[in-house]
């Protein structure tokens, strides 16, 4: 007989991991009990040598699915003298790696609970047991604990107590074990909160306002979706006009892999992702025939489109009765705000949106939207990082000491890390609106609770201007490190990509823009970069940005700006401009950028891209973020002559993005659009692929990395790695962190943390 | 971003540098900086000298000074004779004072035309006739026209307030209240000087404000207070150097309705085709008033029945959260920081 101290580390709370370890306790005779404490568990076990040893062999082989085990800690202790195995009340200490679990999709043993008449909780949409159910969004503090949890307030009815501290029940010690007699309930209202039925029937009312074109707002447990039909075109173009949202591509959620297999183009991997539990909106290949819907009016004037699998029991019983296989489901927020998770507030600022609420009892407690995973032909990357994934720590490759990055601004994230694990916030929007940069402050307090970890150095940008950077220099004083935008990108990369501690990587970064070492604004970067500096070896060209942050949103002002100097003045009047306002403006424009008139000059290649997209027609206002470069990469994939090649021109390790568009003008008469579009990312691609190599010969550095949200578009992506890997380099992109400004905190808290 | 050697013309821009330079060079290095209950440290429009007790009761006198450089001198609207009028009563105005004099003090190149001298002195004594203010003493220097390519006129002005109007004011509820579009001055002077041929004509709001403050500044609640609790005019800066200044040293935040802030159309047009922030933008004429909600209508009505008022608006109010920052409810339905003016804006849009 021995007794074993044993401490358990990793994803072990909340995914059915004691009621696991009380089974396998049982099937080997061992007494004792475990328990948790803080992000552990902690189990006491006492037995014969023999036992134990099969007691701990099972309990790293056959642990529940959904949880991980990062360490297991054992020490030899005296004897109890123990008679039973049980499992006892949380302790309340707690533990720097506190680690609380991602919601988990609903399971299939739930699914089929769900769809059982006969079942005792048949049509009752909270169902939930060890392995599924929300976790992170309806926990407050940890340990996880219903009593820590929004579910606390409703108290089990005996059936559902029975099930809870039953050992052999699938629901033992689930927290948010419920039913319809104890549990939340449902409640479907007009666009005034004004109650129109409940139970059962607020769901089948919601499910028929959908299939009569009605828009409805749907809490779910990290926040509310706005839906409606996806096949019905005027209902969707209601909620865009409703929303304000005249182009941005909507995700949709289809009722199941089937009807999904029918719109867009699923290969084995993207299946995978689709039904994991972790139920991403993944980016999938618009199929050309789509048996006869039209997904135009949903992504409009792109190849592909989010969609996701119902995660919930809601979801699911929604698709029941429904007339329609697919909706819209987006989440329901104010362009760049968060996401609504209030009742009242939901009711009060969406009431122009949404004709029908459909609305639950439980609070939320952690907001959070869904994840959007990209998928490429052969790889993914995150585009949002969140349910499903959040607060689930990435893993480092070296420990830091404790830190935190605030983030930029723009699909802004924030990290605490500390050790070898880093812990990424869910996505919280754009920061320069006063609400999201309080929403920031708050997922700040909530992730500073949740992880324990006590900053000893902060990151922020370099801009000067960021709320996030006011943030980090109010309230983290002599520690804050602000880090070029860049270079953080960079460091993100590397994390990612698991590189070591004294790695050195030549990064390719494209992006927008991000304020520059030297004061002026980059965004088409070659750095050489280690995890603690970063040298600018080369750049694309520096061009005048007319009227600042006002040539993102009008890109054709790039146009004018680019081609200026190299196409006749008359000549250049004479494109079509569809500026705000008119031809005038265009002649404005170059007024401004004679006189240098708040002119700012940046090395930007989103707006190299975009200005493509402007000249031949594609996009001349944005929208939304990112929409000139997307629709770019859309139509260039309707190229069907590949031929056309312009020439790349790189002086000095600047490449010279004028010229490229300049070539790109004076091929317009001889080919199609698409071609056009297809040769200009073609020839960027080859050129910065060009700068990095050139880099990488005259450092001897063989690693190249490519980030930054131009990252995303697929062939320019794809392009630039055939373009380094044909040169015998290694080429590393992300896969866990996205490539956008929602990785840049990981790269902050790491320079951060590495520097003195 | 402080660790500039020489001057540069941020220096002069109304924003971070300038105050930098402000606290850093001038105030450090003079130890006397008060005669009376506003001093040098308020770095409000102007100061006050207290006066003796027997003279009279609570009033003092209001004393305040600025140089004016102008590129060109002449514009539309006005020139840099009726800007340094101008400037100085505004100046001694928004303190809640009543302009009794002023001084001039000229610097002028070698080479100055002396017809064109003569227009600007015309000029000058139009708008101090307007402004019903007496120019009694002056100073005139030239320097070598190598050494300055344009004239500086520098004004000091007195006046007397029975009660001093600081920018510190301002108390949670308090509406604020502009008298009229804003950006007119700055927008005129950079498609003049810039040959910006914009499809109105755009003239600069250059003109004294004493008139039309006259009435509002009467007011006095029921214990003998003004109705207005904060005032400053909007000049280098616009309007969100002014707002931003009064929600910080009166430790209220300040919510403004960005749809009731009147600014002109072609104002508005150049600045959508420029890039530029009407707030942002300079006003010679125009008074950002905080008032007792209770009398914003009164104060209003008054204003408007002034032919410098016609489109004064209330355009927000002070709040007791958020405290020194100035948010701007945008038409979306968000809010917006509406942060002090930084020079060349860094675009931040990715
Ligand atoms: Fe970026
Ligand atoms: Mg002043
Ligand atoms: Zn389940
Ligand atoms: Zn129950």
């Amino acid at each position: 007989m021995i007794c074993r101290n044993i401490t358990v580390e990793g994803i072990v709370q909340g995914v059915g991991f004691r009621p696991f370890v009380y089974r396998i306790a049982k099937n080997h005779n061992i007494c004792g009990y475990v328990r948790n404490t803080g992000g552990r568990v902690e189990i006491v076990a006492e037995g014969s040598q023999g036992n134990i040893k099969n007691f701990l062999n099972s309990l790293i082989s056959d642990k529940p699915d959904v949880s991980q085990i990062y360490s297991i800690e054992q020490e030899e202790t005296d004897i109890h003298g123990y008679t039973d195995f049980s499992i006892i009340q949380s302790s309340s200490d707690r533990t720097p790696n506190s680690i609380l679990v991602p919601d988990i999709g609903i399971c299939n043993n739930c699914t089929l609970e769900l769809a059982d008449p006969q079942n005792r909780r048949y049509s009752y949409p909270f169902i939930s047991c060890t392995e599924c159910g929300p976790r992170y969004t309806v926990t407050n503090t940890l340990p996880y604990d219903r009593y820590n949890t929004s579910m606390g307030e409703f108290k089990p009815c005996p059936i559902c107590d029975k099930e809870y501290s039953s050992p052999s029940d699938r629901r033992f010690h689930a927290q948010t074990v419920c039913c319809q007699e104890c549990g939340p309930q449902l409640k479907f209202t007009d666009s005034n909160g004004q109650l129109i039925s409940h139970r059962d029937n607020a769901i089948t009312d919601c499910s028929n306002a959908i299939n009569e074109g009605k828009i409805q707002a749907i809490k779910g447990y990290g926040g509310f979706h706005l839906a409606c039909d996806a096949f019905n075109v005027e209902s969707v173009q209601r909620l865009r006009e409703r929303i304000g949202r005249p182009q941005q591509p909507f995700a949709i959620m289809v009722k199941d892999i089937g009807t999904a297999r029918e719109l867009v183009h699923i290969n084995d991997r993207e299946e995978k992702l689709l039904l994991s539990s972790k139920r991403p909106a993944v980016i999938l290949n618009i199929k050309n025939e789509t048996c006869g819907h039209d997904l135009e009016e949903i992504a409009p004037q792109l190849h592909n489109i989010g969609v996701m699998l119902p995660y919930s029991g809601i979801q699911q019983m929604l698709f029941r009765n429904t007339s329609s296989p697919a909706y819209v489901m987006t989440s329901a927020n104010v362009p760049g705000l968060p996401m609504v998770i209030d009742d009242d507030i939901a009711i009060r600022e969406l009431g122009h949106i949404a004709d029908n609420y459909l609305l639950h009892d439980i609070r939320i407690e952690n907001r959070i939207d869904d994840s959007v995973i990209r998928s490429f032909e052969h790889d993914h990357v995150f585009i949002r990082r969140s349910r499903g994934y959040v607060p689930e720590p990435i893993e480092l490759p070296f420990d830091v000491r404790p830190c935190v990055g605030v983030g930029a601004e723009l699909s802004n994230t924030l990290i605490f890390a500390s050790g070898n694990k880093a812990y990424i916030s869910p996505h919280i929007g754009n920061t320069s609106h006063f609400e999201t940069s309080k929403y920031h402050a708050e997922v700040f307090e909530c992730f500073s609770k949740l992880t324990s970890i006590e900053p000893e150095r902060w990151g922020c940008d370099l801009h000067p201007h960021f709320s996030t950077t006011i943030f980090a220099k109010d309230n983290g004083g002599d520690a804050v490190v602000p880090v070029q935008h860049h270079h953080a990108h960079l460091v993100s990369l590397m994390a990612d990509a698991g590189l070591e501690r004294d790695a050195r990587m030549i990064g390719i970064a494209l992006d927008g823009v991000g304020y520059g070492s030297d004061g002026t604004v980059w965004g088409g970067e070659v750095l050489e970069t280690s995890y603690t500096e970063h040298i600018r070896h080369a750049h694309l060209k520096t061009h005048a940005m007319p009227g600042g942050d006002l040539c993102s949103y009008y890109p054709e002002r790039m146009v004018l700006s680019m081609l200026q100097g190299l196409v006749d003045h008359d000549e250049l009047l004479e494109l079509p401009f569809e500026l705000k306002h008119g031809q005038k403006e265009a002649e404005m424009v170059l007024g401004q950028l004679d006189k240098r008139i708040n002119v700012i000059m940046s090395s930007s290649s989103g707006r190299v891209l975009d200005a493509a997209a402007a000249l031949l027609g594609i996009c001349r206002y944005r929208s939304y973020q990112g929409e000139p470069s997307m629709k770019l990469e859309s139509i260039a994939r309707k190229a069907k002559d590949r031929s056309l090649e312009l020439p790349v021109n790189i002086k000095d390790n600047i490449l010279d993005t004028g010229r490229l568009l300049l070539e790109l003008y004076r091929h317009m008469d001889e080919y199609t659009v698409p071609e056009l579009a297809y040769a200009y990312e073609d020839a960027f691609s080859r050129g910065v692929a060009e700068l990095a190599i050139r880099s990488a010969n005259r450092t001897g550095i063989d690693i190249i990395g490519l980030t930054g949200g131009v990252a995303y578009n697929e062939h320019i992506n794809y392009r630039i790695r055939d373009v380094i890997e044909e040169n015998g380099l290694r080429f590393v992109s992300h896969s866990r962190i996205p490539c956008g400004d929602a990785g840049i905190s990981l790269g902050q808290a790491i320079v951060a943390s590495l520097h003195e | 971003m402080s660790s500039k050697k020489t001057i540069t013309m941020e220096h002069g821009a109304g924003g971070q540098f300038m105050q930098e330079l402000i606290g850093g060079m001038i105030l450090k290095n003079i130890t006397q900086r008060s005669a009376g209950t506003v001093g040098l440290d308020d770095l409000d429009d102007g100061s006050t000298i207290s006066l003796p007790e027997e003279l009279e009761d609570g009033a003092e006198l209001v004393m305040t000074t600025d140089s004016h450089v102008v590129d060109p001198l002449f514009f539309p609207g006005g020139d840099i004779g009726k800007l340094a009028v101008c400037g100085t009563v505004n100046d001694l105005t928004v303190m809640g004072a009543r302009p009794l004099a002023l001084t001039c003090a000229i610097i002028l190149p070698e080479g100055f035309e002396l017809s064109v001298f003569e227009d600007i002195m015309k000029s000058m004594n139009l708008a101090a006739e307007e402004a019903g203010v007496a120019i009694i003493t002056g100073d005139t220097k030239t320097i070598q026209g190598n050494k300055l390519d344009s004239m500086v006129i520098n004004t000091t002005g007195v006046g007397i307030a029975p009660k001093v109007i600081r920018d510190n004011g301002l108390s949670a509820g308090d509406t604020i209240i502009v008298t009229g579009n804003l950006g007119d001055h700055g927008i005129a002077l950079l498609s003049h000087r810039e040959g910006f041929d914009f499809e109105t004509k755009l003239v600069s709001d250059v003109s004294p404000v004493n008139d039309l403050l006259k009435g509002p500044l009467s007011l006095r609640t029921e214990d003998n207070q003004p109705v207005i609790t904060a005032m400053k005019d909007p000049t280098r800066g616009g309007l969100a150097s002014s707002i931003n200044e009064m929600a910080q040293k009166s430790g209220v935040g300040i919510v403004l309705e960005e749809s009731d802030i009147p600014v002109d159309m072609a104002v508005n047009t150049a600045c959508e085709m420029l890039g530029l922030n009407p707030l942002e933008i300079a006003n010679e004429g125009k008074a950002v008033i905080g008032v007792r909600p209770e009398y914003a209508e009164e104060v209003l009505e008054l204003l408007r029945s002034h032919k410098y008022g016609a489109n004064a608006r209330i355009v927000g109010k002070a709040v007791s959260e958020n405290t020194g920052k100035v948010l701007l409810r945008t038409s979306i339905g968000s809010l917006r920081q509406l942060g002090m003016p930084v020079g060349d804006p860094i675009p931040r849009v990715c």
